[in-house]
């Protein structure tokens, strides 16, 4: 079982290794079981090769998280993802 | 004292201090309990129990009964504090949390006049002056914004227009395009006579360890619950949209959601509007993070991950505590 600065020291240097990957965004470390792992999120599945399964012996969990972006609301301006478009609008 | 004598004193004073001050009417109409000026019970102390006694305003009549109990009972046996008004604890609707509340409550729609809407997370306090922490996204357009600019509550995308101004934008952390960036936060200075709800939320800040439950009360989503799915997560590469673009944020907190939420099912942890929302540890416990980011997808639903400050880097960079 891996412990906490066991998994801090292994994911700083699987980080430098990962940094030329521009589809890496984001690596932390997280408890499974009691012990833990190096979390690596990933932009698209195609990156995940590039991640090793496991790095100086610490358990590594790739996740495919897309982009990251801020929360706020959304602009009333701004089109509704997925709604009808004005042709689909059924007449009143 | 043992439990056992400390509910003998309770009993037996109990009856005279209900009816200290209640008139006959109340009394007749049964009003004589919730009209008392104390409450009466139990406090741990030390290996055993002290009477415990709660007042909700000041006065002679309190003064009085206090001052009688720690003659008869013993200075020593006696813990009084004053606690305010008592209020139950609801939840608000999300209804309520995108309209205009007054007084304010955390979780709320507030934003600086000319962007959209966000999350209210908390009230902090600095030498006893109070401000109201959000992201600098949602109060200082992410830095973009100058200080006394008008913050309004509710937010513009919820109506919110120059006649709901709570306050002013005081300050907000720095966001580095070349390097890495801990902390998405602002202060507002509220207007005068703004108050703000504080009952039930949290004073105190918890270090993680990576898998707790935890919880929130945002603007969009309400009152969801979630679990920590990693911390210390570095290069989180984050689209602030924008003039501002992509910013690299370093030791964030990771979220999934979780059962558990008031319906009792799982759901989405955050989306668009949370933003600044205080998340704490689930069951009313203490704070942990403020709510910021969000992903498309991933998280142990599917629904997506929410990114999080450390809400100790938040305080820290302020100067401020959280105020209750």
């Amino acid at each position: 079982m891996t412990d906490r600065d066991t998994a801090r020291a292994a994911k700083d240097e699987l980080r430098a290794q990962l940094t030329r990957l521009p589809e890496v965004t984001g690596i932390g470390i997280g408890r499974r079981h009691g012990g833990y792992v190096i979390t690596v999120n990933v932009t698209e599945r195609a990156a995940c090769e590039h991640v090793p399964e496991h790095f100086h012996g610490v358990v590594v969990e790739v996740r495919v998280s897309g982009h990251v972006r801020t929360l706020p609301a959304p602009s009333m301006t701004q089109p509704v993802a997925d709604g009808p478009g004005c042709d689909e609008v059924p007449p009143a | 004292m043992e439990l056992g004598s400390v509910r003998e004193l309770k009993q037996s004073w109990s009856t005279r201090v209900t009816t200290r001050g209640v008139t006959g009417a109340q009394v007749a109409r049964g009003q004589a309990r919730t009209a008392g000026p104390v409450a009466l019970g139990a406090a741990p102390r030390g290996s055993g129990y002290a009477l415990a006694v709660r007042y909700r305003h000041e006065g002679p009549l309190v003064a009085r009964l206090v001052e009688r109990l720690r003659d008869e009972v013993g200075e020593r046996e006696v813990d009084v504090r004053r606690i305010g008004p008592v209020r139950a604890l609801t939840t608000p609707t999300m209804e309520q949390l995108q309209g205009r509340l007054r007084p304010l409550v955390p979780g709320c729609s507030i934003c600086h006049e000319v962007d959209t809407a966000g999350t209210l997370g908390a009230v902090v306090e600095r030498d006893g002056e109070r401000f109201l922490l959000s992201n600098s996204h949602v109060l200082a357009r992410a830095g973009l914004a100058s200080p006394g600019d008008p913050v309004l509550q509710p937010g513009p995308a919820d109506g919110g227009t120059a006649q709901d101004r709570v306050g002013v934008l005081e300050s907000w952390s720095p966001l580095d395009p070349d390097d890495a960036n801990r902390v998405d936060a602002a202060l507002a200075r509220p207007d005068a006579g703004v108050e703000v709800d504080l009952t039930g939320v949290p004073t105190t800040t918890a270090v993680l360890d990576g898998d707790e439950l935890v919880e929130k009360l945002g603007r969009t989503t309400g009152l969801t619950r979630g679990r920590v799915t990693a911390i210390e997560v570095d290069d989180v590469v984050v689209d602030f949209g924008g003039d501002v673009g992509l910013l690299r944020f370093d030791g964030q907190v990771e979220v999934s959601g979780a059962a558990g939420g008031p319906d009792g099912t799982a759901g989405p942890f955050s989306r668009g509007g949370d933003s600044g929302s205080l998340v704490r540890l689930a069951g009313g416990g203490s704070a942990v993070g403020l709510l910021f980011a969000g992903s498309e997808a991933g998280g142990d639903d599917g629904l997506g991950m929410t990114f999080c400050n450390v809400v100790d880097d938040v305080l820290g960079g302020f100067g401020v505590i959280l105020a209750g």
